[in-house]
């Protein structure tokens, strides 16, 4: 098939306009049916991915099943895949048909529900597989909209007000964004990436407002792209929508959030950065690595001492999530390695405690740490999946954190030594959050009179917990399931970015 | 069969943690005791038939990324044979033990299966220590370290009824992650260095580049060494990472056991491992030895003032590491026939039968671990007390100089104070005394528990019931071990030629221990008031010491409570305001200002017509930046 990408893309699109077209009614058969067909449509998309897999070259570096076709306006429509997109593209397939079992008891109009989730589906996987700018731009920027209806409509009272910010806080990085690419095709001629790539853009120093600017052209550029994937990922100081908008909308959008949306920004970096303005990323990366490690303790510090299990959550993935970005910027392969290993295992991981928190939402209906507490002997299937969860979270090795953890520290520290360390007490505190989380649900005399009848998992719930937990045991054991298919991307990456790097002094 | 004896305790893991509602309670513990029992007997055999040639066993294709490859492979040569021996050899012996202890847990309503829970959880540690001692490259180090202190958090949170046990568990992960720091980092450093993490590489890249390159001004072999330093104070207990040993007691015994007697030796195994690396980096090495002294001294010190037996015994654990980290910072730890290979599996065994016996003991008590309402238990547990009393004789004789009390061979002790003489005399003296202080510990703890008056109720004293035989027989096979072992390594180092050292040097420590175990006879035995008298006298002393110097309030002050604040911080001023204060206000603005004339129901709706409006907007910013000629 030669446009198995595009099938790929558009089946979760499909699925959506089919169920918003010929599905009426709000009964429980239409709910359910709603379901059925969403969880059809992105078990199919896993499937069809899976053949993707098959096929793949991991010893070719280069972009494979590339699909080109003219669209109106002189745009072009081009998608292509790599080690480092075929990671993220199997993560989100593998992680939809989870998400949406693990949405099953969401009763609360159903329909608009997993029709924003199937949209969400194909803005993920068109971002990550696309490989012209406009394209790219499309789905990057249109995945947000999915995402603040859900919190527009599902999101409580004061839903609109965190859609809105979400946008504001998106806003100015994307409008950057825009300019930047404007600024790229205007200069290249082409939207391409493939041949970006191989185009050298300016990096003459320039003097902007009196101030120099080493790399010129290429570090404002790579400025803009940051910012908006900054917001995206988020690196501090951008992150605070975060905690706001998981602890409101549903466990499922929730989980697409931390799992999937914020890995835009991480790819972004990769794919534009690294091999387009080499000599851009390589002024910038310094000043993303000591953001990385401020986010980490900052938003580790941060789930110290949060009441809400969907806030601790969120500032204890923007901490993993920093790990990411202080492997990319640690310019080696190790750390590449491991940062791309962290997105898959950082989005299984909070997928999965996000899961856990909402199987807790789905019995009390409360996030609020006070209202749990020892129900180890009333769940213990539970209280044995969710402890594995949270140590794959914190590197425990033969989970899937660990082989990702260690690459990017191992990574971190030839580049910046003191970075690493920091980063290592940043995971400290978080372990610390995770675990006292932990202690205060899941541990310690069962008294509450409510909890005395909670009932552990039932059969859809342990399922989903099985899956992930069987992918964080095999990613765990066969890291080489993801480092062996990026590496060779990773190489192509980075062959950029060596030569622009300065003769420095640093280790060796 | 190195890979059965690998795999047998996961399988008993398994079994018990997972199959226990179809093979039932009590299978579930044979289960897991059997093949622990089984793993104990292979390991023997694979000891006595080893033939001192170092070999490889590959198991599976590990992490991979560009020139870092490393495979999980078990290392066998004498190290890791004699490892295995001891940590499985005792680990089925906990087991066996476990098996009779566990029949009661006051944590636990009866009728609740838990017992599977522990079963699982002590082989599962066991599984984690023998992938440590086994490792061949430094990502096998960490993972067997990091896989046990999960282990260890377990099971310290195994009775999480308990507040105490709770609060203990996290103390234990987040002083191990400080470890880990040094673990992680050290590993790299070595990376770095030797561009693999193979045991083989390094070892041949240290041995023969004595120009390590510079990092941050010091040398890269110093710096990793140090790294490893640290993760190995962390696992053991040195101080300034110890104060996690004596909480980690909240577990029951024959987990407590098996942490003060083989987790805390993972550290010591770790440095043992790397001892190349570390015989070519004297700033490390010294480190070792402060590192220890200090240990050996302070905890000691704390020991002799606990009056919870368990934390008194987690503190004699701390400090009697001390005395290995010395060693091998002295560089004796280079072979298996070394001090090192000597001290190790004796105080494996020495922790392990202490803390059974006084398992035994609280059990009897009932469940009580104050040792001022013990006493005079020797008429009611006599096995029990004989016990004792072999495993205090030997601790005595435990790192010293001359054969204290005829026990543990002079060539071993005398090597160790006089190298320690002859790199620092304080060192010695440091040694002498903490040598006092931990005798004087030891038989503190063993006077105070079985002989003398019983301080406790009469009618616990009366209620106290046999020992299940299960645990006597357990202990008793460990002390039969615990000779042996004593017999076989006095005739192994009577065979050495003693080194040249002044008369007094070898009777000072001997002095030392023999003075202290006088004291403790006359504290315990011929005038118990005494003790009280002096605590009364040197009040303030004694308070700060049987609180281990206010290190733990201290760290709450400086690090944990400040750690909170900053946390409230960030979350409430940080991101509730500061740094989401110009899209929150104006957001709010927005919708407040529309809602009158919107239904909320059409909220998507607007949003829709938001986001139209934000990709208009950028087309419209697009097309200018396009269209636009600059020149």
């Amino acid at each position: 098939m030669d446009n198995l990408l595009s099938i790929t893309i558009f089946i979760p699109a499909i699925a959506a306009a089919i169920l918003g077209t010929f599905l009426s009614g709000d009964d429980a058969e239409a709910r359910g049916n709603a379901k059925w067909v969403a969880f059809i449509a992105t078990s199919m998309t896993f499937i069809v991915s899976l053949f993707i897999v098959f096929e793949f070259d991991p010893g070719d570096g280069g972009f494979q099943y590339v699909e080109e076709k003219d669209w109106p306006l002189g745009l072009t429509y081009k998608v292509g895949v790599d080690g480092i997109s075929l990671a993220l593209v199997m993560l989100t397939t593998f992680l939809m048909p989870l998400v949406i079992a693990a949405s099953w008891k969401h009763e609360d109009r159903t329909k608009g529900f997993v029709i924003a989730l199937l949209c969400l589906e194909t803005m993920l996987l068109g971002t990550f597989l696309a490989l012209d700018l406009v394209v790219f731009f499309v789905f990057a920027e249109g995945a947000l909209i999915p995402l603040m209806v859900v919190l527009g409509i599902w999101g409580g009272d004061n839903g609109r007000v965190s859609a809105l910010r979400l946008m504001f806080t998106a806003l100015p990085g994307a409008s950057l964004l825009v300019v930047a690419m404007a600024a790229m095709a205007f200069d290249a001629q082409t939207t391409d990436i493939e041949a970006l790539i191989t185009h050298q853009f300016n990096a003459e120093p320039l003097s902007l407002l009196g101030v120099e600017v080493s790399g010129g052209a290429q570090t404002l550029m790579a400025l803009a792209f940051m910012l908006s994937f900054a917001s995206k990922l988020p690196l501090w100081p951008m992150h605070a929508w975060v905690q706001e908008t998981y602890a409101r909308v549903p466990t499922g959008a929730a989980m697409v959030m931390a799992a999937l949306f914020v890995k835009i920004g991480a790819y972004g970096a990769l794919r534009f950065l690294y091999p387009i303005l080499p000599e851009g990323t390589v002024v910038l990366a310094p000043i993303l690595v000591w953001l990385s490690v401020i986010t980490l303790i900052y938003a580790a510090t941060a789930a110290l001492v949060q009441t809400n299990l969907m806030r601790l959550l969120a500032y204890a993935g923007v901490a993993h999530m920093a790990l990411v970005t202080l492997g990319i910027f640690s310019a080696n392969q190790q750390g590449i390695d491991g940062a791309i290993f962290q997105m898959v295992s950082h989005g299984v991981v909070i997928s999965a405690l996000m899961m856990s928190v909402g199987v807790l939402y789905d019995r009390a209906n409360s996030h609020d740490v006070k209202a749990f507490g020892g129900i180890a002997t009333r769940m213990p299937v539970f209280a044995f999946g969710t402890m594995m969860f949270i140590f794959a979270g914190l590197g425990v090795p033969g989970t899937s954190g660990f082989a990702a953890l260690f690459l990017t520290i191992v990574g971190a520290f030839q580049a910046y030594a003191l970075a690493a360390v920091l980063a290592m007490l940043g995971m400290v505190i978080s372990a610390a959050a995770l675990l006292s989380m932990y202690k205060r649900v899941v541990f310690g005399p069962l008294i509450k009179q409510n909890l005395k009848s909670i009932s552990d998992l039932d059969r859809r719930e342990k399922a989903v917990f099985a899956a992930l937990l069987v992918m964080i045991l095999y990613l765990g054991l066969f890291p080489g399931l993801v480092t062996d298919v990026t590496g060779a991307s990773v190489e192509a990456v980075l062959a950029g970015y060596e030569q622009a790097e300065p003769t420095t002094d640093e280790v060796q | 069969m190195e890979t059965i004896i690998l795999f047998a305790p996961l399988l008993g893991a398994l079994l018990a943690g997972l199959t226990w509602r179809v093979i039932t309670d009590a299978g579930a513990q044979w289960a897991a005791t059997g093949l622990m029992i089984f793993a104990a007997l292979l390991s023997w055999a694979l000891w006595a038939n080893f033939d001192g040639d170092m070999r490889q066993v590959y198991l599976l294709d590990w992490v991979r990324s560009g020139t870092l490859d490393a495979a999980l492979a078990v290392r066998l040569d004498a190290t890791s044979a004699l490892m295995m021996v001891i940590v499985t050899s005792i680990s089925a012996l906990a087991h066996l033990y476990a098996i009779g202890f566990m029949e009661r847990d006051k944590a636990f309503d009866e009728g609740l299966s838990f017992r599977p829970r522990f079963f699982a959880y002590l082989s599962l540690f066991t599984f984690a220590m023998l992938l440590l001692v086994t490792a061949d490259n430094m990502l096998q180090l960490v993972l067997g370290l990091n896989v046990s202190a999960a282990m260890v958090y377990l099971l310290i949170a195994f009775r999480h009824h308990y507040k105490s046990a709770n609060a203990a568990a996290i103390k234990s992960v987040v002083i191990m992650g400080l470890g880990n720091v040094g673990l992680f980092l050290g590993a790299a450093g070595l990376f770095i260095l030797t561009d693999s993490l193979a045991f083989d590489d390094i070892f041949e890249t240290v041995s023969d580049g004595t120009s390590a390159p510079l990092f941050a001004g010091l040398s890269l072999i110093e710096v990793s060494a140090t790294l490893v330093l640290v993760s190995a104070m962390a696992a053991s207990a040195q101080i300034v990472l110890h104060s996690w040993l004596p909480d980690a007691m909240e577990t029951p015994t024959p987990a407590s056991a098996l942490i003060a007697g083989i987790f805390v030796m993972s550290g010591a195994f770790v440095i043992w491992r790397l001892s190349p690396l570390f015989a070519i980096a004297p700033g490390a090495s010294g480190l070792t030895v402060g590192v220890g002294a200090a240990t050996a001294l302070l905890a000691a010190l704390f020991a002799c003032t606990q009056t919870d037996v368990k934390r008194a015994m987690a503190y004699f654990a701390s400090a009697q590491m001390g005395f290995v980290f010395v060693s091998l910072g002295l560089g004796l730890g280079q072979d298996t026939g070394d001090i090192v290979g000597m001290q190790l599996p004796l105080f494996a065994v020495v922790q392990v039968m202490l803390a059974l016996c006084l398992g035994a003991v609280m059990r009897a008590m009932d469940d009580n671990r104050d040792l001022r309402t013990f006493g005079g238990l020797r008429q009611k547990l006599p096995a029990v007390a004989l016990l004792m009393v072999l495993v205090a004789l030997v601790a005595t004789g435990f790192g010293v100089s001359q054969a204290a009390l005829g026990v543990i061979a002079p060539a071993t002790g005398q090597r160790l104070y006089s190298m320690a003489f002859a790199s620092q005399p304080v060192l010695f003296w440091i040694l002498c005394f903490a040598a006092g202080f931990g005798v004087f510990a030891i038989w503190r703890i063993v006077f105070l528990s079985v002989f003398g008056a019983s301080r406790a109720r009469q009618d616990v004293f009366d209620a106290v019931g046999k020992t299940p035989l299960i645990m006597v027989v357990a202990v008793t096979v460990m002390g039969v071990m615990l000779l042996s072992f004593v017999v076989w390594k006095v005739n192994a180092f009577a065979a050495l030629p003693g080194s040249s050292t002044p008369g007094w040097m070898s009777v000072a420590p001997l002095i030392a221990t023999g003075l202290s175990f006088l004291v403790a006879v006359w504290f315990y035995l011929l005038q118990p008031g005494l003790p009280k008298t002096l605590k009364a006298s040197l009040s303030g002393l004694h308070l700060a010491l049987q609180n281990g110097f206010y290190f733990d309030a201290l760290c709450n002050r400086i690090l944990t409570a400040p750690l909170r604040t900053l946390g409230e911080a960030f979350s409430e001023t940080g991101d509730g305001r500061v740094f989401s204060a110009p899209f929150s206000a104006l957001s709010t603005r927005l919708v407040v200002t529309y809602s009158d004339i919107i239904d909320r129901r059409f909220g998507g709706v607007l949003l829709s017509a938001g986001a139209l409006v934000f990709f208009g907007l950028l087309a419209v910013i697009s097309w200018t930046v396009i269209s636009w000629d600059p020149a």
